[in-house]
């Protein structure tokens, strides 16, 4: 079982170094073999690992006499499960960018160099799983770099001045975080614990616990672009449409949440302080999204700020998690799974309007009903964000909730179910003024796509809506 | 960390409920076949799917035992009364009335009922129907508070005489006889949780509210020009009345549950039948205006007379059930407090003449409004059941609640 979640981001991260030197149809071939098998590889692996009762597999590859556990495989139902939707959410992410990025996009037409972008996303998956079964802090560091350098990469992919510029920006913010939280773990691991395996920091005394845990924060944050490190994420957009949605969907921002997840899963009881300093983080977070939903012009920009306050929601539950409450954990990981296509969702429809109408400016789209799976892509995306069910955000937000034992605890916590709440009503206030204006009204264009890319735009509906009925036998196991 | 159980079971409050769902259900289906051909725009969301997912979703409302799925199914009803409402979308207003609609509903509506679950759950473990036990207070003023404004009660009734307009008028039907009405019957089963025992204040806000709601009610209805207006008002008015019964179970009348589910009944069965009569109007005289209607009775008797007795039905005008129902009310508000009897005992009475003078001025008028269509038997039909069951409610509850 191990080999195949080995193989499954072994595969791409081979595939995507080859895929630099291919291009056009040659390229769409390649590429879909390496994502489909390496999609194919997780999933048996994930159906071995429900059917063997979902105990935690640790492997260790690679020891050294003074780093301990350099490199190693971890799974257990936490990584199973995140890595579970970034293998299926990055396949049909690439699925659709097939068509998305040819010479009929009106508003990035790519003839040549499709193989550059490929390489770069194939290389973004690769890393992203890698990452997820890590067992060891140095490895946590590498893919957390790697997956830095793949963003650069996508980013600036269609090379304009300003898609550098954002690329430079998304790649040193997080750089400073990796430099400022990883290195601090890895450097800890090596001078007190002489041992870099995960397993190793539960025996930190609580003072060091304290500055290992706030030094992962930041670098959870700046993936995560929560407040102060969030002005990354908006700027991002300029990337092509399928690498935002991967981004947002299920790789870069998810990770730090993930990343922090781990930490406080090994390290646990954490010190109160930690909980404060996230808390009072996510609140800050919380409240400036809350401002400025209302405030966005462009679709994929009002997205962005969704993207930052529901991968907040995913701290507000690790924030329960530190105060001692697993199901806080649990929460995170189910928020995380449900988010994940609902939001890609909305990506690729916005992605439809840059591809047929050459626009993102939400004031000059209109009349989308003509083009019943572009507009009830889009009316159903951002209602599902907003937390209205059948669709899984709901489910994750209730998870979240459910934790209500924990106001307890802090006023803290009030605060942020209440901004919770608020931060749906407000998004879907600003949806509802959206939808109505860009779906249901006259236009006279025609939103022509591909069949492909209709194909995985309801796909990803129906994924959107079974999400939590998936997610939900693994993430009851994950606990410390 | 979602510990629940799903069973359908209706007992003798909830089966009353799903039985005026599934009336009115019937009804708006039969009702609507004809009405939404007056839609003649492209481009239409799906009405059938729409309508019947609104119908059984409010349909297992009352079937479900815990809170969660209740939950999710009150979600799916609001989602669905929500395409419903905009169906009509190329006119401004209607999405307007749409927006403000959902804004309220997940603001003051489903926020706290999510909040309410979850601290129930958090200290019960279970999402299962139980006792409410920890935070008390907090957790039955927000389920309370989430069930009003579902309900319309005063002063979160501001969305209703909107939305009702908006919708196409079977769905208008179902709104006002079945929705409005799940929000009273979550305020009996969170009661029932506590055993009728809140503090005071709750007492007198829900008191207050209910008053408040029918003196609005009143004042409003000489204003209304628009048909479906005016009913929507009488069901903020009828809703006063409900929570009025409720009022009397927190003072310590017995039976109230009972009672409540049977004027649901009796009141679900008239409003749907006032506003089908309305979608017959607007089908036959092509406008909501009551102005441009004056005088109706000269230009098609059998809508004029379908109106008439809509609104005697709803007026509680013997032999129509609805009189031995209020009657009821006012029955049990004097175990508890005289005042407030006497109070609905006069509202009942004014809202009559206001009605009677609407009749007057708009049915029995002089005049002759363009006919633009022929009335279609399929509507006729359905408000003519309706009406005949709402001679008949009182048996059908008797009958049911005696042997379920």
């Amino acid at each position: 079982m191990e080999e195949l979640f080995l193989l499954s981001f072994s595969i791409p991260l081979i595939g995507g170094l080859v895929l630099f030197k291919l291009d056009g149809k040659r390229a769409d071939y390649f590429m879909l073999i390496t994502v489909i098998v390496s999609t194919l590889l997780n999933i048996l692996g994930v159906y071995e690992f429900c059917f063997s009762g979902m105990k935690t597999v640790h492997e260790t590859l690679l020891t050294s006499g003074t780093f301990g556990e350099v490199y190693g495989i971890l799974l257990d139902p936490m990584s199973v499960c995140v890595g579970l939707v970034v293998s299926t959410a990055g396949l049909l992410f690439m699925l659709y960018s097939i068509d998305y990025m040819s010479p009929n996009n009106r508003e990035h037409p790519v003839g040549e160099g499709k193989g550059r972008f490929y390489a770069w996303m194939v290389l973004f998956i690769g890393a992203t799983l890698a990452f997820v079964y890590s067992s060891s802090v140095l490895q946590l560091l590498i893919f957390f770099e790697l997956m830095s350098l793949a963003c650069w990469g996508v980013v600036g992919y269609y090379g304009s001045k300003k898609a550098k510029r954002s690329a430079y920006k998304a790649f040193i913010v997080t750089n400073f975080g990796a430099m400022v939280g990883l290195y601090t773990a890895v450097g800890v691991g090596l001078i007190h614990l002489h041992n870099l395996s995960l397993f190793a920091y539960s025996s930190l005394d609580s003072h060091l616990k304290l500055i290992v845990f706030l030094a992962v924060m930041i670098a959870a944050f700046t993936k995560s672009a929560q407040f102060p490190f969030y002005s990354w994420l908006p700027d991002a957009m300029v990337a092509p449409t399928p690498a935002s949605a991967f981004l947002h969907g299920a790789a870069m921002v998810e990770m730090g949440v993930f990343l922090l997840a781990r930490f406080i899963q090994f390290m646990q009881p954490i010190p109160k302080e930690g909980f404060y300093a996230l808390a009072s983080l996510i609140i800050a977070t919380q409240i400036i999204c809350i401002l400025m939903y209302p405030l966005q012009r462009g679709a994929k920009r009002l997205l962005a700020y969704s993207t930052i306050a529901e991968s907040g929601l995913m701290y507000v539950a690790l924030a329960i998690a530190v105060l001692g409450m697993q199901s806080g954990l649990q929460a995170s990981v189910f928020q995380l799974f449900n988010h994940a296509y609902i939001k890609g969702l909305a990506f690729l429809t916005a992605g439809t309007f840059s591809y047929a109408l050459g626009t993102l400016e939400m004031d000059r789209i209109r009349g989308l009903l003509k083009s019943p799976v572009v507009g009830y892509g889009w009316t159903f995306a951002l209602l599902g964000l907003a937390g209205v069910p059948p669709f899984g955000v709901f489910f994750g937000k209730l998870g979240i909730l459910s934790n209500a034992n924990a106001m307890r605890e802090s006023v803290l916590v009030v605060i942020m179910f209440a901004l919770l709440l608020l931060d749906s009503a407000v998004f879907l206030m600003v949806s509802l003024k959206r939808i109505h204006s860009m779906v249901f009204s006259e236009g006279d264009e025609k939103v022509e796509i591909t069949p492909l890319m209709k194909a995985v735009m309801v796909i990803l509906l129906v994924l959107a809506i079974i999400a939590p009925y998936i997610a939900y036998p693994l993430v009851v196991k994950v606990g410390w | 960390m979602f510990d629940t159980t799903l069973t359908f079971s209706l007992d003798r409050i909830s089966v009353l409920f799903a039985l005026n769902v599934a009336i009115l259900g019937i009804a708006a289906l039969i009702g609507s076949v004809r009405y939404v051909k007056i839609y003649t725009f492209r481009l239409k969301i799906p009405y059938y799917p729409t309508l019947i997912t609104f119908i059984v979703a409010m349909f297992l409302i009352p079937a479900v035992h815990d809170w969660l799925s209740f939950l999710f199914l009150w979600e799916i009803m609001t989602l669905a009364s929500y395409f419903l409402i905009i169906y009509d979308w190329p006119e401004e207003n209607v999405k307007r009335a749409g927006w403000k609609y959902f804004a309220t509903m997940h603001l003051f509506d489903t926020s706290p009922l999510m909040l309410a679950v979850t601290i129930y759950y958090a200290s019960a473990g279970t999402f299962d129907f139980g006792p409410i036990q920890a935070y008390k207070t907090a957790v039955v003023a927000l389920f309370l508070l989430g069930f009003a404004t579902k309900a319309g009660l005063f002063p979160l009734h501001f969305w209703l005489p909107d939305a009702h307009p908006a919708a196409p008028s079977p769905v208008s039907a179902l709104m006002s006889g079945a929705m409005v009405e799940l929000g009273v019957y979550g305020s009996i089963r969170v009661l029932e949780a506590v055993n009728w025992s809140v503090p005071a204040w709750i007492t007198w806000l829900i008191g207050a509210m209910a008053v408040l709601s029918m003196l609005a009610a009143i004042l409003s209805y000489p204003h209304q020009n628009d048909v479906k207006r005016l009913f929507a008002w009488s069901t903020i008015d009828n809703i006063g009345w409900m929570y009025l019964f409720i009022l009397a179970g927190l003072l310590g009348v017995t039976g109230v549950e009972k009672g409540v589910s049977y004027y649901v009944l009796a009141h679900g069965l008239a409003k749907g039948a006032a506003f089908l009569t309305t979608g017959a109007l607007i089908y036959v005289f092509g406008t909501k205006d009551l102005e441009k209607m004056k005088g109706m009775i000269n230009a098609d008797q059998t809508t004029a007379g379908l109106l008439i007795a809509s609104i005697f039905a709803l007026e509680g005008v013997p032999p129509f059930n609805l009189f031995l129902n209020k009657l009821n009310v006012i029955k049990a508000l004097f175990q508890a407090n005289e005042w407030l009897a006497l109070f609905t005992a006069v509202e009942w009475v004014i809202a009559f003449i206001i009605f009677l003078r609407i009749i007057h001025a708009y049915v029995i008028s002089n005049g002759k409004p363009e006919v633009r269509r022929k009335l279609p038997v399929s509507i006729a039909f359905a408000v003519v059941i309706l009406l005949i069951l709402s001679l008949a409610s009182q048996l059908i509850s008797n009958y049911v609640w005696a042997r379920w």
